[in-house]
């Protein structure tokens, strides 16, 4: 008999756009038209309840403007949660839409687009991407993992400090785009299989939660915080509001512990399989040698970052953090330190039409009454305990940002959330923290938040893998809240309004 | 050694770890029919959207750091792929299964019906472990559509805690 002879194997490299094919659908033609225009048709339902919503008398208790508010909310909200639009255009409609259906004028809703906090997100995001233009950035990271990374379990904790770290002076965002391109190198000078190695996977975990974590204590940590603090001055009417100094001081204890977690949780889930971490430095070093010696324009970031950061905590209140972010701007452009097709490359400006919108939409629901009668409704005068109204918004802000942008999450639940404060005599500072901290825990699923994509595209590990140890981080995090809520604001005179 | 034949079989590897219960049983299938391998290693391009979009939309990652980070992954499911397209050719060669191996990208079903039309394969293997319990959920679509358009020439293999067959 004829022995079979195996074809020399070979892995070709990918093929050329080949010559369309045509596939033909024997579907009926209804099935096909629903599945091509899924989304339209979404979109036209969403639509349709709004117009519907907006036809039905308003409620006792509220008036025209505010029922229109509420629709507003609704349809936002749900375009938020559910990204039929993206988050940005959804926050045009919301400011396009307060005037349409005389909730304020045309003039109010756009000045919402001026707000402080528009500004110093930019700030914050044009340092972030002199930061990466000048090559900073990868530079502190590069030098911080060879310097701790001696061991493979330093290693790991090396990124995830790093991560930590820097996410408390960049978008935590940004720090993962920024260091995951140098882990990568790593797991592929240590030989890393995908999917099969502890190490691998730990040091993507290690990027990911690191970030998240570190996230968390500025308010340069990501948008979402200065988005919260935009939408409590204007709920309070300018009253209120949080210093750059104040959030870290609310905020510490918490990721002082949920670093200590993860840190436990890399070591404890993903013990390293190998041995050495010889041929990793020795990438990191040629990565550093390439670099040659720190240049003018690095140290001219630099410079700014820090006097920009130090002016932020200290003189924050006085100044302003808007006004020191556009001087830190003018800054780094006087110093030829970033140029503007950097800046371009590393800001999405969707984030500016993002805030400008969510913070009108913030703004009418506190004014026209819809909040305080969305919130009488949901609680359907029974009374909770304050501690536990608290933990109840803490779960939803945390369960909801695995399903939608953290931002978004700040956006929907701030406005009723503050007027709840008002009712219960709560410190509104508190109710805003208790939002923006889990509104970060997004641990669960591998795209929850562009963190753990990121993490999750290099193909180190399963999505099961990130719901198993997400869970336990998340389940944590509540409990760090919890205690911070109970324990740590108090003793900071931050629970219950003066 | 059963004496080679015409039949051809199709074996679809993701990155999912499924892949070596996969690869086992179409090797199996290849030696005991004398069938043709062709393992195909998809890069599935739903996954770099979702990304895409993750980054743009959920948030607002600049666009030169959303090109660069979906370049690396992209990068990423290349030489993992390699690398287990070479696994697969010392394992078909030690099994003495005549096989070619491939790298492809495109979206799951559409590219899985569209190999198995180009090389005319008689069964095609595909995994189905990809998101685990949630593919009951999301993926259950893409696999419809393979079973109507690949009839009993597909073959779904899934993980041996769940039920075998649909």
């Amino acid at each position: 008999m004829a022995q079979p002879q195996p074809s020399p194997p070979s892995v070709s490299p990918p093929a050329p756009p080949a010559a369309r094919q045509f596939e033909i659908d024997r579907r009926p033609i209804a099935i096909v038209l629903l599945s091509r225009l899924k989304r339209q048709l979404w979109l036209a339902f969403v639509v349709t309840c709004f117009a519907l919503l907006l036809r039905v008398p308003p409620p006792d208790g509220l008036a025209q403007a505010g029922w229109n508010t509420l629709c507003i909310f609704a349809l936002c909200g749900t375009l938020w949660v559910t990204s039929l639009l993206p988050l940005a255009i959804t926050s045009l409609v919301a400011i396009a839409s307060l005037p349409l259906f005389g909730v304020m004028r045309a003039e109010e809703a756009y000045q919402f687009f001026g707000s402080k906090v528009v500004f110093f997100v930019l700030g914050a995001f044009m340092l972030s991407a002199a930061l990466i233009g000048s090559g900073l950035s990868k530079r502190l990271a590069t030098l911080t993992v060879r310097a701790f990374g001696g061991t493979p379990r330093r290693l790991v904790l090396a990124v995830f400090g790093l991560c930590a770290v820097a996410s408390t002076v960049m978008s935590g965002h940004a720090v993962a785009a920024m260091v995951f391109p140098i882990v990568l190198d790593i797991a592929r000078a240590m030989k890393l299989k995908a999917l099969r190695s502890r190490m691998g996977a730990a040091l993507f975990f290690a990027l990911a939660w690191g970030c998240i974590i570190g996230s968390s204590l500025t308010v340069l940590g990501g948008g979402r915080g200065p988005l919260a603090i935009g939408l409590l001055e204007e709920a309070t009417g300018h009253a209120w509001t949080i210093t750059f100094m104040e959030f870290i001081a609310f905020g510490a204890p918490l990721v002082v512990l949920m670093l200590a977690v993860g840190a436990v949780m890399l070591a404890w889930r993903f013990p390293p399989e190998v041995a050495s971490t010889a041929d990793a430095i020795a990438v990191l070093e040629g990565r550093l040698r390439d670099m040659g010696k720190m240049s003018g324009r690095e140290r001219a970031v630099a410079l700014v970052l820090v006097v920009t950061i130090a002016a932020w905590a200290a003189l924050g209140d006085t100044l302003g953090i808007a006004n020191i972010a556009i001087l830190a701007m003018a800054a780094l452009f006087a110093l030829g330190a970033v140029t503007w097709p950097e800046v371009e490359e590393n800001v999405n400006w969707g984030v500016i039409v993002m805030y400008g919108g969510a913070i009108a939409l913030g703004s009418a629901m506190d004014r026209s009454g819809a909040a305080l009668w969305l919130t009488e409704a949901v609680l359907g005068g029974r009374e909770l305990s304050p501690l536990v109204l608290m933990m109840v918004i803490a779960l939803l802000s945390g369960t909801l940002t695995e399903l939608m942008s953290n931002s978004a999450v700040v956006a929907m639940l701030m406005p009723p959330a503050l007027t709840l404060a008002e009712h219960y005599g709560l410190d509104p500072r508190a109710m805003t923290m208790c939002i923006v901290l889990p509104s970060g825990f997004a641990f669960m699923f591998p795209i929850s938040t562009p963190v753990t994509a990121i993490a999750w595209s290099a193909g180190y590990y399963t999505p099961r893998q990130v719901a198993q140890s997400g869970l336990w981080l998340n389940l944590i995090g509540f409990g760090c809240v919890f205690l911070l809520m109970k324990f740590w604001w108090p003793l900071l005179g931050v629970l219950w309004a003066p | 050694m059963t004496a080679r034949s015409d039949r051809h079989i199709l074996a679809i590897l993701t990155p999912a770890r499924i892949g070596d219960t996969l690869l086992h049983a179409a090797l199996a299938e290849a030696r005991a029919t004398g069938a043709r391998l062709t393992v195909v290693y998809l890069e599935d391009q739903d996954r770099q959207e979702h990304l895409r979009e993750c980054l743009t939309t959920r948030g607002f990652v600049g666009a030169g750091q959303t090109r660069a980070i979906g370049d690396l992954a992209h990068a990423c499911a290349q030489s993992a792929g390699a690398e287990r397209l070479a696994e697969v050719s010392a394992a078909a060669q030690e099994a003495g299964v005549p096989c070619v191996t491939r790298m492809a990208s495109g979206r799951f079903a559409d590219s899985i019906l569209r190999l198995a039309t180009d090389l005319g394969a008689d069964r095609v293997f595909v995994s189905r472990g990809r998101i685990g319990p949630l593919s009951r959920l999301f993926g259950e679509r893409d696999f419809t559509r393979l079973r109507r358009h690949l009839g009993p020439a597909l073959q779904l293999v899934e993980p041996e805690l769940r039920d075998s067959q649909p």
